[in-house]
C-alpha cells in the first residue's frame, strides 16, 4: 500500500483553493446584507462592481446653489451614461450565467438531494435522538441558484426582468421566469422537504450506481493484481535460473 | 543493455523492467542514475526509443519500487516533450503525437503523486480506505488534482485502429491499468464528498457541486475509454467485464451506450502479455 511521502512538497494547487475559500468567507463576512451570487465569475463581477460604484459622504464645503440639485434620472449626465452601460451589461451577463448556473445545479442537486434523505436516515438510525438537520435545501437555493440578489440590490428602476429576457432570447424567458420564482420565495417559508415521503424511501439510482462501480472496480483490481503477482514471479524464476 | 530503436510488434516491456526492477531492489545504485537514464533515452530524436523510455517509465511507477515514482514527483519537471515531432518515420506523425499525450499524463501523474504525498493508484481502498476516510477539506483539495490527473489520462484518447504497434499497446495497457485504479480512488472520494454535502458550509457546498458536476462528464469519458479497451479484447481480468462498468457507467448518464459486438468480432485482438 502507498505511504505518505514526507518532505515531497506542499500542494501548489492548493494555495488557490484555500486563497478562494478565505476570500470567498472574508466576502461573507463584510458583504452583510448583499449575499453574493453563485460562482466565482459571478463573485468576482459583483465584488467589482461594489468596489466601482462606492457611497461616500457628501461634504459640507461642495457650492451646491441655491435650488434643487436634482437632475431628471431620465437623461444622466454623459459621464454617467457609461457606467450605467457597463452595470446594465453586466447585469445582463450575471443573468445569463446565473441561468446556465441554474441549469447545471437543478441537474446536480435533483439527484444530490436524494442522498440528504439517505444521510438523514442513516443519522436517525445511528443517533438515539433525533436531531434536525443543520441544512436544508431550500437554504441552499438562493444561494447556489441565482444572481436575484444582486440584481434586486441594483435599485426599483432597474428592471432585470425585461432586460434579462431581451438579452437571453423570448423562447428562454418563460422557463427561466419559471426557474427564477422559486428563488424568490423565502426559504424560511417551509419546513417541508423538497423531495416527497414517498421519494425518500429509495436511494437515488446514480449513488446505487457508483456504489456498485466502486464494488466492481475494487473486485477487478485485486485480481489484476494477484494475476500480476502471479505473472511477476514466474518472470523472476526464468531470469533468476542459472544459463 | 543496447537500447532498441527497432518498432516490435512483439515488444515486450516487462522482460526490460524486470531487470530493472531488480536493479532498484536489491542493488544499492541510485533511483536518481535510473532516472536520469531514462530521461536521457526520452530526449531522442526517434519516436520509438522515446516511446520506449516512456513506457519503461510508467511501467517502473507502476510495478516498481516506490522510490522510484517517489525520487520522479520530487523533481521539478519530468519530460518535456509538448513539441515533439519525428518525421523522419511514416508512423512518426501519428505516434508523436501520441507521446505528447503519453509524457504529459506520465507528468501529471508525477505531479498529483509530489501534491498528494503518496501514489494515489496505490492507495488503499474501501471504507477504510484513504479517500473514504478523507476529510472535507482534503477531498476538496485532493479531488480536483485527481481529476486533472484522469483528464490527462483519458486525453490519451486512442481509437483501436490506431494502436497499430506493440509499444503504443504497451502504453494503452498501462493507461488502462492506472484508469480503473485512478477512477476507484475518485468514485470513493465522490461518495464520501455526497456523504459530507449537507454538512459543508456554503462555500464548501459550492466547491463540492463543482466537482460532482466534472465527475459526471468524466464517467462519460471514461466509458468511451473502456470501449476502447474492450474493443481490443486484450483485457482478461477474471470476474471484471469492460462491458459491464460501461453498463454501469453509462447508467449515472443516461440511455446505455451501443454495444461494440460487430466492431470486436470485425477486429483481430492483440494480446500482450505482462
Amino acid at each position: 500500500m502507498a505511504s505518505k511521502w514526507p518532505g515531497v512538497g506542499v500542494s501548489a494547487r492548493r494555495g488557490p483553493l484555500q486563497e478562494r475559500e478565505q476570500l470567498a468567507e472574508e466576502a461573507e463576512q463584510t458583504a452583510g446584507g448583499h449575499p453574493e451570487p453563485s460562482g466565482g465569475a459571478l463573485g468576482s463581477l459583483c465584488r467589482h462592481f461594489q468596489r466601482r460604484l462606492p457611497l461616500r459622504a457628501v461634504s459640507r464645503n461642495l457650492n451646491l446653489g441655491a435650488g434643487p440639485s436634482w437632475k431628471r434620472l431620465e437623461n444622466p449626465e454623459p459621464a454617467r451614461q457609461g457606467l450605467q452601460a457597463a452595470a446594465r451589461s453586466a447585469k445582463n451577463a450575471l443573468g445569463s450565467v446565473s441561468q446556465r448556473i441554474q441549469e447545471s445545479c437543478q441537474s446536480g442537486t435533483k439527484w444530490l438531494v436524494g442522498t440528504q434523505v439517505k444521510a438523514r436516515k442513516r443519522r436517525r438510525g445511528a443517533q438515539t435522538g433525533s436531531r434536525p438537520p443543520t441544512h436544508t435545501p431550500g437554504q441552499k437555493s438562493p444561494r447556489l441558484c441565482g444572481a436575484a440578489p444582486a440584481s434586486s440590490a441594483l435599485g426599483p428602476r432597474e428592471r432585470p426582468c425585461h432586460r434579462l429576457s431581451g438579452h437571453v432570447g423570448p423562447r428562454a424567458h418563460p422557463q427561466w421566469r419559471s426557474r427564477r420564482e422559486p428563488t424568490f420565495r423565502s426559504p424560511y417559508s417551509s419546513t417541508e422537504p423538497l423531495c416527497s415521503p414517498s421519494e425518500s424511501d429509495s436511494d437515488p439510482e446514480g449513488l446505487q450506481h457508483l456504489q456498485r462501480l466502486s464494488r466492481q472496480l475494487d473486485g477487478a483490481i485485486v485480481a489484476e493484481e494477484r494475476r500480476q503477482a502471479t505473472a511477476d514471479h514466474e518472470l523472476s524464476g526464468i531470469h533468476a535460473a542459472p544459463r | 543493455a543496447s537500447w532498441s530503436n527497432k518498432c516490435d510488434c512483439k515488444y515486450q516491456p516487462c522482460h526490460l523492467t524486470a531487470y530493472l526492477i531488480q536493479y532498484v531492489n536489491e542493488t544499492n545504485m541510485s533511483v536518481e542514475h535510473l532516472a536520469d537514464v531514462l530521461s536521457e533515452k526520452a530526449r531522442s530524436s526517434s519516436w520509438v526509443v522515446v516511446f520506449k523510455a516512456l513506457v519503461t517509465v510508467h511501467h517502473l511507477m507502476v510495478h516498481g519500487n516506490e522510490r522510484f515514482i517517489q525520487h520522479l514527483a520530487s523533481r521539478s519537471s519530468l519530460f518535456t516533450l509538448h513539441n515533439f515531432l519525428d518525421k523522419s518515420a511514416l508512423e512518426g506523425y501519428a505516434m508523436s503525437t501520441f507521446i505528447r499525450r503519453y509524457s504529459r499524463y506520465l507528468n501529471e501523474k508525477s505531479l498529483a503523486c509530489r501534491l498528494i504525498t503518496s501514489d494515489i493508484t496505490k492507495a488503499r481502498r474501501g471504507m477504510d480506505g484513504m479517500m473514504r476516510t478523507m476529510d472535507t477539506k482534503q477531498l476538496l483539495n485532493t479531488l480536483p488534482v485527481i481529476q486533472i490527473q484522469f483528464d490527462a489520462l483519458l486525453n490519451f484518447n486512442a481509437n483501436p485502429d490506431q494502436l497499430t504497434n506493440g509499444i503504443i499497446h504497451a502504453a494503452f495497457m498501462l493507461l488502462f491499468k492506472d484508469s480503473l485504479r485512478l477512477f476507484a480512488a475518485y468514485n470513493e472520494g465522490i461518495l464520501n464528498l455526497l456523504d459530507k454535502y449537507f454538512d459543508m458550509r456554503k462555500s464548501q457546498c459550492k466547491e463540492s457541486l463543482d466537482i460532482c458536476t466534472k465527475f459526471l462528464a468524466r464517467t462519460t469519458r471514461l466509458a468511451e475509454f473502456l470501449k476502447v479497451a474492450e474493443v481490443q479484447k486484450s483485457v482478461s481480468i477474471h470476474g471484471f467485464s469492460a462491458g459491464f462498468c460501461i453498463s454501469l457507467v453509462s447508467g449515472i448518464m443516461g440511455p446505455p451506450l451501443p454495444t461494440t459486438h460487430a466492431h470486436a468480432h470485425a477486429h483481430t485482438p492483440k494480446l500482450v502479455e505482462f
